[in-house]
């Protein structure tokens, strides 16, 4: 490649990088001259953008002081959001189509919005189609645009007004309509670096929470997975996330199994969007998963790998009850619908229901033992009966439903891949969606099902496979028949955390860094 | 001083209001650069024309199309340059004493260095004001916000290609402008 010829379209990006990459500093050719001048422009206008932001914040706050000074609860929360603001994607988006009807380009003179387009994209994303072609994947892109904005190049003013951040409450909206045939992609979101451990709808039906182990957990719509709040006061990995039943609060919690070196984050924290974090409830002194919240609001539990599982007021932050019945680490954890018991699975493989407040033991349920870890639970939303999965190494992969009431086995669900012999591909870039389940940690195996989720109705279960079957597996326990089945779309990546929406017409399955929102009704 | 109009605003203000800068800022500091001598003087600009917009209490400018805004923005900025032009003969801008502190904190450069520099960074600016102004968008889109072609053909809805042929041409333009500047250089020095 010689330097001093021009720029050829074919070469462009190859010569952008080289100099980029590689700045040549003696004598540089008239090429390597003009890309590092550009580079340095705009580099030098990124840093006015934020330079002139900050400026026109104090500004504004100012004349606001001066001129009403009664105001003082304004001095301390008056800060403008950009950063860290709910709508940063959207500004993001909405400042590329600015840069579409400001460059005139060709015959189109409007702007053009392009939802449908990209949401056609993101779905063949969905798929694995569009790692190629015409247009670069929509997460990658979206990167690409938040690091642009979002480090360096905001510098300072971005860290300081991100960290002081007052938020709009959330915007609140309904479930998606279900317009398309059952397995239909709606959204498939990989905006979180790192594993996601748990997603969850918002009460009316519109947002996801997602937790991840990159310390984040998102808040985005299901509808087009835009992303419109980040919550980052977790120093570790977020293992759970649940939404309070009026949609106002959330609680978050996690940390790293006690194992490995270093300081952990166990604590479990309630937040919102528009406040931060309310309040941190403190007790657990492990890794923890899940965390939920009780369908009346008053109670918060979460499960600890210390094989304990702790309940809390919500109002209060007050630890109520330290469940100690289990043998070994906890794996799952359910309310039952009227808010009164929890149902907890462990990897002693006894499934456990007992009392919120007391801590009493109601039933034991053993049927599972046979068939090794039990890995997940799900109470149905009737109050009937009660799923719960299992896996591990040299165990089977099935589900199994039992009476709440007598414990009596009802079916065993066995769909799911049951060799161990299953390949693994991709190697490198699914290393981050290896399954985390401490059972599976622990184990070594990918082999289980991993999540589990009763229908709104009552009527279907959805299942979610481990490492090297990835599918997610809707059946009906009482006709004992598979409805349908949603085949792996992540190299066989386990399904770490499954949820119908309120109204049954979507599901969010979690696989390695993706969240996919698909329609669960036919 | 004078007496402002208060700007009391509420938090979904707040929120547009960073849309908008989110979207203008940096198109109109282009525009504004071109009227402006310096960097530092362009920023002042594009910050009192926000705040103008700010105080507009009559017709919000949020409730503008992006497109209005930008406009309105821009005449703003515009009306201002001219007042700073007047202005200018009266005021000295920066303190000398302030302004060298600055240089040296930001760049760590010599004065000689800085003074190249921010010619060159002029003669960039003066180069890239005149091309078409799709070209402008490309460029910032690839060396601003990183994009490669096939993202930034899939924004405009043009082809890969027509980007790789257009970011190549812009290039080409401003490699030539640069080159022919150095060579006048050494026809100076000769």
């Amino acid at each position: 490649m010689n330097d001093d010829e021009l720029f050829t379209p074919e070469t462009i990006e190859e010569r952008i990088d080289q100099q980029t990459s590689f700045p040549s500093s003696l004598s540089p050719s008239p090429n390597a001259r003009v890309i590092r001048a550009l580079q340095v422009y705009y580099q030098e206008d990124q840093r006015s953008a934020a330079r002139m932001w900050e400026r026109l914040v104090q500004q504004v706050r100012t004349a606001e002081i001066e001129t009403s000074p009664g105001n003082d609860e304004k001095q301390g929360t008056g800060e403008i959001i950009m950063q860290q603001n709910p709508d940063s994607t959207e500004i993001r988006e909405a400042e590329l189509e600015t840069y579409e009807s400001v460059g005139q380009m060709g015959s189109s003179a409007t702007p053009v919005r392009r939802s449908i387009s990209r949401r056609t994209l993101v779905a063949g994303i969905g798929v694995g189609v569009a790692a190629l072609g015409a247009a670069a994947s929509y997460a990658v892109f979206s990167g690409r645009l938040t690091t642009s904005w979002g480090n360096a190049s905001l510098g300072a003013a971005s860290t300081r007004l991100s960290s002081t951040a007052t938020q709009p409450p959330l915007p609140t909206g309904t479930e998606p309509p279900a317009n398309g045939k059952l397995g239909d992609i709606l959204t498939s979101y990989k905006r979180q670096k790192q594993l996601i451990t748990d997603a969850r709808w918002s009460p009316d039906g519109s947002l996801i929470a997602s937790a991840s182990y990159d310390q984040t957990v998102q808040i985005w719509r299901a509808a087009s997975g835009k992303l419109l709040f980040t919550y980052n006061k977790h120093t570790d990995e977020v293992n759970s996330v649940d939404w309070s039943p009026d949609g106002k609060l959330l609680v978050s919690g996690g940390g790293n199994i006690s194992l490995n070196e270093g300081v952990h984050d166990y604590s479990v924290q309630i937040w919102s969007a528009s406040s931060g974090l309310v309040r941190t409830l403190s007790g657990p002194d492990d890794y923890i998963r899940p965390i939920r919240w009780s369908p009346d609001g008053k109670y918060i539990a979460a499960a600890c790998y210390n094989a304990k599982a702790y309940v809390w007021e919500a109002a209060g932050g007050r630890l109520v009850t330290t469940y100690t019945g289990h043998q070994d680490s906890l794996t799952g954890l359910a309310w039952s619908p009227d808010s009164k018991r929890i149902v907890t699975s462990s990897a002693d493989a006894v499934v456990q229901v007992w009392e919120a407040t007391t801590g009493r033991n109601v039933l034991n349920y053993n049927d599972q033992q046979s068939h090794g870890l039990v890995l997940a639970v799900a109470w149905s939303p009737d109050g009937t009966r009660i799923a719960s999965s299992s896996g591990g190494a040299g165990s089977d992969a099935v589900v199994n439903v039992w009476s709440a009431v007598t414990g009596k086995t009802l079916y065993v669900y066995q769909g799911h891949v049951q060799s161990a012999l299953v390949t693994f591909p991709g190697g490198g870039t699914l290393g981050a969606s290896l399954p985390f389940a401490p059972a599976h940690r622990a184990s070594g195996s990918g082999i289980g099902v991993f999540s589990v989720a009763w229908s709104p109705d009552s009527k279907n279960v959805a299942s979610g496979g481990g490492s090297g079957d990835g599918s997610v597996q809707i059946w009906n326990p009482t006709t004992r028949t598979k409805v349908f089945t949603l085949p792996t779309s992540n190299g066989g990546a386990c399904i770490n955390s499954l949820a119908w929406s309120p109204g049954g017409a979507h599901m969010a399955s979690t696989s390695g860094i993706i969240t996919t929102i698909w329609q669960s009704k036919a | 001083m004078q007496q402002r109009q208060p700007r009391s605003l509420s938090p979904s203000d707040e929120t547009r209001l960073a849309h908008c800068y989110s979207l203008h800022a940096l198109p109109l500091l282009a525009y504004v650069r071109q009227h402006t001598p310096s960097r530092e003087d362009a920023e002042d600009i594009v910050i009192e024309a926000f705040i103008a917009a700010v105080e507009q209490k009559e017709a919000s400018i949020f409730a503008l199309t992006e497109r209005e805004q930008l406009a309105w923005l821009r005449r703003v900025a515009y009306y201002r340059c001219v007042d700073r032009y007047r202005r200018s003969a009266r005021y000295p801008t920066v303190p000398l004493e302030k302004s060298e502190q600055l240089l040296f904190e930001e760049e760590h450069l010599s004065p000689e260095q800085v003074a190249l520099h921010h010619e060159e960074q002029a003669l960039l600016q003066q180069r890239l004001s005149q091309l078409p102004e799709h070209y402008q968008t490309i460029l910032r889109l690839r060396f601003a916000n990183g994009l490669r072609c096939s993202e930034i053909g899939y924004l405009l809805q043009k082809s890969e290609g027509a980007i790789r042929v257009l970011l190549s041409r812009a290039l080409n333009t401003l490699r030539e402008i640069s080159k022919n500047q150095s060579e006048e250089k050494n026809d100076e020095r000769r």
